[in-house]
């Protein structure tokens, strides 16, 4: 039976992708729709927070998408197969562009900052371009697991599905990803830490 | 005994998300103790964990342009393309083929388009040639005038039947037979001349109504002549030899005159191809039953006067 418009949103990814491969435009406009926006997100938030190069890397991969969706695997889950190509291409960026990632991090560095000296004064913007200076300086994997786990609130299994490895080892980069940031972000009180932030259950 | 741990080191952001360090039981309290530097830095992390997830949740996304997503439906829609585009495409590669292997798509293209030109011009020309065939014309040309030159062949060959077989040497083996259908030709009409001449003197009658004929429209002069040598032929009775007389001047089927050389070197000059001689021959017919309708009344008929028929043979 032929599909109508409306049932796109209802298909699973791998049911969309099996019709991507077949040339449905709509299953890919469908796909599109559904990922585009997390996916520039991320690349936003792991190529340095540069907007046009995030759009750039949007666009090429889904023009990967558009012209190879052979490459797609049945066989493994469609989202997870999409970040770890996502995080492919950003670990190709940062290989390439170690300077300019260097150059950001020496221009985060002369800019004034405000030391926060704990309590209700803390900054959130302020904390924000810490945290982002503080992640540019981590290993990409790192980051990257960080940034899945934490932004995209992604749970272990499909970030250990994406980079190819143990669930174990996603925990254990999260781990030392924020031992070593509340080391190095000392000038936050955790007290005011906790005050503003609001709990939420983690999603295993 | 062995002790077993309960937590991995991975689980401590569990612990942290869920318990302070002051509701961490004694177990629990010691693998974290293994892990971080105290109370403190549990403390700090738990804090920077509590309060990093919810802001980047916050912090949201950037919104994408549209022109990315034209792009990649763009990309999507060329990627679908006919693959005979791709081969046409491939075309100008040919000129500069990167491998020696990448020259069959290039050559497949070359070779479908030469053969949909090749099969494009025939079909053109059949559609064209459907109307109007030349080569069908012209048999049908070709037809008709072997059906003519069949039809003067068995003419002369009946006229040559007619002829004694010592009288014309010439015309029986000698001549071609396209010579030989133009002196049938002429001779015809000489024989019209005598028949008209000979009928005039012999059925007055006959003549006279044979001129009120209603006649056929002819083309040429040939034609005209032909046409009555026919009609007359029809209406001549046979006549019958009298005593003395040559029998084959008299036969039905020979109402002719014996074709001699000097006739026949006359007939086949250019002035003869021309139809001069054929109209001379016409005039003569004319003249003749001009001639037959004034002596129609005073003559008397040729088959009661053997001796007038004995001085035109001789004389011919």
């Amino acid at each position: 039976m032929r599909l109508f418009g409306t049932e796109y949103g209802k298909l699973s990814d791998e049911r969309l992708m099996e019709l991507v491969v077949k040339g449905d435009e709509k299953a890919f406009a469908a796909i599109y729709d559904r990922y585009h926006r997390r996916l520039l997100s991320y690349f936003h938030r792991m190529l340095w927070s540069d907007r046009e190069m995030a759009q750039d890397f949007l666009q090429d991969l889904f023009t990967k998408l558009a012209t190879r969706p052979q490459s797609y695997d049945p066989g493994r889950p469609f989202q997870t197969w999409l970040f770890s190509v996502a995080n492919n291409m950003c670990k190709n960026a940062y290989r390439h562009e170690t300077v300019v990632r260097e150059a950001a991090v020496h221009l985060r560095n002369g800019v004034d900052r405000e030391e926060a000296v704990g309590g209700i004064g803390v900054d959130r913007a302020h904390f924000r371009d810490r945290l982002d200076e503080e992640l540019d300086k981590l290993e990409p994997d790192h980051k990257a697991t960080f940034v899945m786990r934490f932004h995209e609130d992604m749970p272990i299994k499909e970030i250990a599905a994406a980079f190819g490895c143990s669930e174990g080892t996603v925990k254990s980069r999260i781990f030392y990803t924020l031992k070593k940031l509340a080391e190095r972000m000392k000038e936050f009180d955790p007290n005011a830490l906790a005050a503003h932030g609001t709990a939420r259950t983690i999603r295993p | 005994m062995e002790r077993h741990e309960r937590y991995d080191p991975e689980d401590i952001e569990s612990l942290l998300s869920e318990r302070g360090f002051d509701e961490l039981l004694p177990d629990e309290r010691a693998f974290v103790l293994r892990h971080v530097n105290g109370r403190g830095e549990y403390e700090r992390m738990r804090a920077l964990l509590h309060y990093v997830r919810p802001d980047e949740w916050q912090r949201g996304g950037i919104e994408p342009e549209e022109r990315v997503r034209e792009n990649v439906m763009a990309a999507f829609r060329a990627q679908q393309q006919p693959a005979w585009r791709i081969w046409l495409n491939s075309v100008s590669l040919c000129l500069a083929p990167k491998e020696a292997a990448a020259a069959w798509r290039p050559a497949l293209a070359f070779g479908s388009l030469a053969l949909l030109i090749v099969a494009g011009v025939v079909v053109v020309r059949q559609f064209e040639g459907a109307g109007k065939d030349p080569a069908l014309a012209e048999v049908r040309v070709k037809d008709a005038n072997e059906r003519n030159e069949v039809d003067e062949v068995k003419e002369a060959k009946d006229v040559r039947e007619a002829l004694p077989s010592s009288g014309s040497p010439e015309v029986s083996a000698q001549e071609p037979i396209e010579d030989l259908s133009a002196t049938t030709r002429d001779a015809r009409a000489e024989v019209k001349t005598m028949t008209h001449s000979a009928a005039a003197a012999a059925t007055n009658e006959q003549a006279s109504e044979a001129d009120h004929f209603p006649r056929k429209e002819v083309g040429t002069v040939r034609e005209a002549a032909a046409l009555d040598m026919a009609e007359e032929s029809e209406k001549m009775p046979p006549m019958a030899a009298p005593d003395g007389a040559d029998s084959y001047l008299y036969d039905a089927s020979s109402l002719s005159h014996v074709v001699t050389a000097d006739e026949l070197t006359r007939n086949m000059s250019t002035t003869n191809a021309s139809g001069a001689v054929a109209v001379e021959s016409v005039g003569k017919v004319a003249k003749t039953k001009q001639r037959a309708k004034a002596g129609a009344a005073t003559s008397r008929s040729m088959a009661d006067a053997p001796g007038v028929l004995d001085l035109v043979a001789s004389g011919w």
